[in-house]
């Protein structure tokens, strides 16, 4: 299936993610398809990337050691106000903490890498 | 008529009417005590009714009845030993003393004629005033002893008794000193009026003065029984009961019996028997602890019970043959037993024994028919609030499963999104025209593989655990394993999803041991990822292991992070148990990793522990036995076959 890709932004993606092998394979499929990748293991580290690099998006995980993703969601925007999230949670009701981080865009775990690409490509696109 | 002729008037009509009260009362209740109570009364009630007799005939009373009025006062002192004799016994060689005293006085007064010399009158005086003073005082000991209605009765009673004898001493010194101090002449009525407005209230206790005196009883019972509700167990229970009756009747004899529907057996508290006593009397009986169980219909409390009527019994034998030597091995005479009954809810039976028979026996049947009325209410306030409280247990259990089973399901979706991407990843690569780089597929391909058999590990922690609540034994893999291995590659793991911890494996040696490899890789997790969980502001997670004196294989883990409040460390390793702290900083769980931990650790034959202070971090220590290395031949794969088909 074609993509109707919109050029890859400058700015780098940022995947927040504890689990080692989601962050890998995030970094991996989206630098593979053109993006700059940062990761971070949880919010401290989050925050400092997102000060540091100005992230286009946020690929954010629910639910992260102490914290969840409202938390860090709010963090990273003190730093960073202009930053779009994508809620990616294994739990139920993603729509529901999508709402909570103000953003409409979120992946389901275990996702399709379709999935994953239209998703990014809509948060990038929107308006 | 003169004031001193007023209130002889009024203390002679009082006997009067004590005495037709109590002829009442022994007609409603004929026992030995009531009919000599009436006899009692009835013995100054003729000597008043003689004296106004010949007053209204107006002649002076013949020589034959003024004796035998003096011979029937006389008597009163031996009525009144009699009285007492019935509930508190007298020595035999005081009754006889008193006997052949009133035989010495009758002989002297029929011998001696009209009218007595002083030695004479002063004999029967101090006769009189003897043995009132012993009845007196023995009245006042039993008024001490009881509580409630009956110890003010007593009370009462002996306060008529000493005003009494303190008449009859006047009288004496009056006519030993006649004249020399006239304001003593003039305390006679009053003293015998007093005596009989207390005998009135002791022996016939009016209904408004006994609902007064009831009321503290019934407070004391109330009082006594207000830690019903929170007794959990029926021995606490039937404890508590018993010791409110015995405080608010003053009888240490109480007992309870507590109805159990299902089984249809009452249950005693029973710290007054022991096994030996019960053994033998009766095969239906048995002693289970702290308990003594019957068939519903068998002794004096399940006869109570079956007719739902209370019984009053001077001789328990006579209604309970059979067990009758099991009553005077516990020393049970007199009985009074009521129902525990609201409407038609039957809770059981509340009765008092005691060993002789007790003064105003028939009042305590009242009594303890209100006791067991308020029992019964208590039961079933009780009844209701553990109902309530069943409903939440009830709630609050499928509450806790449903954490758990939400848990166990993200904790499971994690290396299945693993699985499945990086499957896809590798799917997507070569479905295209770029080369695939044999390296990184391999890297990939193993990425797959741990990720299953981490998947396989949570698949089987949730199997054991609901093995573990089924109550069925874990089947151990064992296997030789190197814990210190062990603990380095869970750490590598752990490490690499935190970047505000340090976790550090300080040992270097390899510790040996005959383990189950994949359930201890489990256990490690679960400590580290709970040091790393309950230590958010991040701070050193530092892992030993130890081998301790040959014998045991020590593994520490140790964090930087909130601790735990005092009395939380035993608890914690409960099932569905948390700390207290962790909820109010927000930290989630289930409550069901570090029960986990300790149900595999005991498997091993080993165990686990805490030590921690609020605020100040925790270490937990796991101690396993070496045993034998290496291990004997692993069991058959059996359990992982029956885990893999499911």
């Amino acid at each position: 299936m074609a993509q109707q890709k919109p050029p890859a932004p400058s700015e780098p993606i940022l995947v927040v993610d504890d689990e080692p092998d989601t962050r890998y394979l995030l970094s991996s499929v989206l630098r593979h398809e053109g993006f700059q990748v940062e990761t971070a293991v949880d919010g401290a580290e989050a925050v400092r990337a997102a000060s540091a690099h100005r992230p286009a998006l946020v690929l954010l995980d629910w639910r992260l050691p102490g914290e969840n993703g409202a938390q860090v969601a709010s963090a990273i925007r003190r730093e960073h106000p202009n930053a779009r999230f994508v809620v990616v949670t294994a739990d139920g009701r993603a729509a529901a903490k999508a709402e909570q981080v103000q953003t409409g865009w979120y992946l389901q775990k275990p996702f399709q890498i379709d999935e994953l690409m239209q998703t990014v490509t809509a948060a990038l696109g929107a308006p | 008529m003169l004031a001193v002729d007023l209130i002889q008037f009024l203390s002679q009509a009082l006997f009067v009417i004590v005495f037709a009260l109590t002829l009442g009362t022994a007609v409603r209740h004929p026992r030995p005590v009531t009919v000599e109570i009436a006899v009692l009364f009835g013995a100054a009630a003729a000597n008043v009714t003689a004296s106004w007799l010949f007053l209204a005939l107006g002649i002076r009373q013949p020589p034959a009845v003024s004796a035998a009025a003096t011979f029937i006062v006389l008597a009163i002192p031996y009525l009144l030993l009699r009285l007492v004799d019935e509930f508190a016994g007298v020595p035999a060689l005081v009754q006889r003393l008193a006997e052949l005293g009133l035989l010495a006085v009758i002989a002297a007064r029929l011998l001696i004629g009209e009218p007595m010399p002083l030695w004479a009158t002063e004999l029967l005086v101090g006769y009189f005033a003897v043995v009132t003073l012993y009845v007196t005082a023995a009245f006042a000991r039993e008024a001490r002893s009881s509580i409630g209605v009956t110890a003010r009765r007593l009370g009462s009673v002996a306060t008529g008794s000493g005003l009494l004898a303190t008449a009859i001493l006047i009288a004496g010194f009056r006519a030993a000193f006649p004249g020399i101090i006239p304001p003593l002449s003039l305390l006679g009525g009053p003293l015998g009026l007093a005596s009989g407005v207390a005998f009135y209230l002791g022996f016939a206790t009016p209904r408004w003065v006994l609902r007064s005196w009831r009321e503290p009883e019934l407070l004391a019972f109330l009082d006594g029984a207000d830690q019903l509700a929170a007794q959990s167990d029926v021995a606490g229970l039937l404890h508590e009961l018993q010791s409110a009756v015995s405080g608010a009747l003053g009888l240490r004899g109480a007992f309870v019996g507590l109805w159990h529907e299902d089984e249809n057996v009452l249950e005693y508290g029973a710290t007054r028997f022991t096994a030996e006593q019960i053994r033998g009397t009766d095969a239906r009986l048995s002693i289970e602890g702290e308990l003594l169980r019957t068939p519903v219909d068998v002794l004096i409390g399940g006869q109570c019970f079956v007719s739902q009527k209370p019984i009053y019994t001077e001789n328990v034998e006579d209604l309970d043959p059979e067990h009758a030597g099991l009553y005077r091995a516990l020393g049970v005479k007199v009985v009074i037993v009521a129902p525990m009954t609201v409407g038609s809810e039957r809770y059981g039976v509340l009765g008092v024994f005691a060993p002789r028979t007790r003064l105003f026996a028939e009042d305590s049947l009242t009594r303890v028919q209100m006791l067991a009325r308020n029992a019964a209410i208590l039961l079933r306030s009780r009844r209701l609030l553990e109902r309530a409280a069943s409903v939440r247990v009830q709630e609050e259990v499928v509450r806790q499963k449903e954490d758990f089973l939400s848990s166990a399901t993200h904790d499971l979706k994690t290396p299945l999104t693993s699985i499945k991407g990086v499957a896809q990843w590798i799917r997507r690569r070569a479905s295209s025209d770029e080369a695939i780089d044999g390296a990184a597929l391999e890297s990939d391909l193993l990425r797959i593989e741990n990720a299953a058999a981490r998947m396989g590990g949570l698949i089987d922690e949730v199997l054991d655990i609901s093995r573990l609540q089924m109550s069925r034994p874990l089947e151990l893999q064992m296997d030789t394993t190197d814990l210190t291995a062990l603990a380095r590659k869970v750490a590598e793991r752990q490490q690499e999803m935190t970047s505000r911890h340090r976790i550090e494996v300080q040992s270097a040696e390899s510790v040996m041991g005959c383990w189950d490899q994949a359930r201890l890789e489990r256990v490690i997790d679960n400590l580290l990822s709970n040091a790393v969980k309950f230590s958010p502001q991040g701070g050193a997670v530092t892992v030993e292991v130890e081998r301790e004196s040959g014998e045991w294989a020590v593994l520490t883990v140790r964090d930087e992070g909130i601790g735990m409040r005092p009395g939380d460390a035993e608890r914690i390793f409960g099932r569905f148990e948390r700390g207290t702290n962790a909820a109010e900083r927000g930290i989630t769980g289930t409550g069901i990793g570090l029960s986990y931990v300790r149900q595999i650790v005991a498997a091993h034959g080993g165990e686990v522990s805490v030590q921690s202070a609020d605020g100040a971090g925790s270490t937990f220590t796991v101690k396993l036995p070496v045993q034998n290395v290496p291990c004997a031949a692993s069991k058959p794969q059996s359990e992982s076959e029956e885990k893999a088909s499911i």
